[in-house]
């Protein structure tokens, strides 16, 4: 009898791990995952070119995402490490991703950026060494 | 491949031709190369289908990497290919030129325009540069070299690129001109380096205009800007890759001396 009640707590505690586990996987999974969808159409992910220009003050990233949709943009920036995420308003299920990694001087909190014919600029200012 | 009449080789680069023709005078062979911002080939593309030229021959390099051949209407053509319109000679490269090809290509180059009496080297390209995002139209610069070449590049009203390196085949083109008795004219325009610049193609054509004397419209070519951007980016990927070998990013650096 007692190894019985052993075994159904094993059981419980088993099955309960393995539910921990399934989540833990399906949201890796989901993090991870490159396609999304767009209308009937799965999304393509493209990495789109970029450039990068210093000056003195700051750094001046250009992204080059022809036909962007700027409604569908975002910009995330954490550490020195700058996502940028767009949609094409022309071809239908691309989407723009990109990750940049930028010197440990700048200073995102401060990044501004601004969209110009399909380009994506991004201005981060340089912090100040004491 | 069209019927080839005549073969022409030079040290692993052969030129093609595909009939027997003549440029007439004054005769321009404008040259567009894969370089920064793509500008030599959006350009000489926008030409190409602007003047509708035929194609009368082509550039095989032998070695070039990647190794590729072009293929229109099912028939192979080599990756360089040159098109004529009246007075117009036009080379257009479908990949950009690897370094160890730069040395013969562009002696091959400089050895045809002799042979051919070519009046005018005309090369078209981008020189990255910051100002690119601060001026709002792209500054066009000329570098020249032969005595003709400098009398025409005077009337344009361009400002000379003042001092700067010059990286590529455009660059042995322009030192070697003079050595084969060639007029080398260079079209530099502030340029994105290492992303499509179909507007700093559009300034270019319009001193190209100047220069010859014949009507290109651009209105098209900015139009699709963002199009052309779209189809060139793995060109310009490749391009960006090859002018890494080649140490193009010395060109952003001013030079040492002060003389």
């Amino acid at each position: 009898m007692e190894f019985e009640r052993y075994l159904s707590i094993l059981k419980k505690t088993l099955s309960v791990k393995m539910m921990e586990l399934q989540n833990i996987v399906s949201m890796v999974i989901h993090e991870q995952t490159t396609v999304e969808e767009s209308g009937s159409i799965e999304a393509v992910i493209r990495e789109p070119l970029s450039t990068i220009m210093e000056d003195e003050d700051s750094y001046l990233i250009i992204v080059d995402m022809p036909g962007c949709d700027p409604g569908s943009l975002t910009v995330n920036a954490y550490g020195t490490i700058v996502n940028v995420r767009s949609k094409s308003s022309v071809v239908e299920g691309l989407v723009y991703e990109k990750k940049l990694r930028l010197p440990s001087d700048a200073d995102v909190s401060k990044l501004e950026y601004w969209i110009e014919r399909g380009r994506l600029f991004i201005r981060v200012p340089r912090q100040k060494q004491h | 491949m069209p019927r080839i009449v005549r073969e022409d080789y030079y040290e692993g680069v052969t030129f093609l031709e595909y009939e027997e023709f003549e440029v007439k005078e004054p005769s321009f062979f404008v040259i567009g190369l894969p370089d920064a911002g793509l500008v030599g080939s959006i350009s000489v593309g926008h030409m190409i289908r602007e003047l509708k030229p035929r194609e009368v021959g082509g550039i095989d390099i032998e070695r070039l990497m990647p190794p590729i051949v072009l293929v229109k209407q099912g028939e192979p053509r080599p990756p360089l290919r040159l098109f004529l319109k009246d007075n117009i000679l036009i080379l257009s490269s479908e990949a950009p030129i690897p370094p160890s090809s730069i040395y013969p290509l562009s002696h091959a180059i400089l050895e045809y325009t002799a042979k051919r009496r070519i009046d005018y080297i005309v090369s078209l390209t981008g020189v990255g540069s910051p100002s690119r995002i601060k001026n709002g139209q792209p500054r066009v610069f000329w570098s020249a070299n032969g005595r003709r070449a400098l009398e025409e590049v005077a009337r344009l009203g361009i400002p000379a690129f003042d001092e700067g390196i010059l990286i590529g085949p455009y660059a042995i083109i322009l030192k070697e001109a003079n050595r084969f008795l060639a007029n080398n004219i260079v079209l530099l325009v502030e340029s994105f380096p290492d992303l499509p610049d179909p507007e700093a193609a559009a300034e270019v054509i319009k001193v190209f205009s100047k220069l010859t004397g014949i009507g290109i419209d651009v209105s098209k070519l900015l139009e699709e800007a963002e199009m052309i951007r779209l189809k060139t980016k793995e060109l310009m990927r490749h391009t960006a890759r090859v002018m890494n070998q080649m140490g193009k990013s010395m060109e952003m650096q001013p030079s040492l001396l002060y003389t």
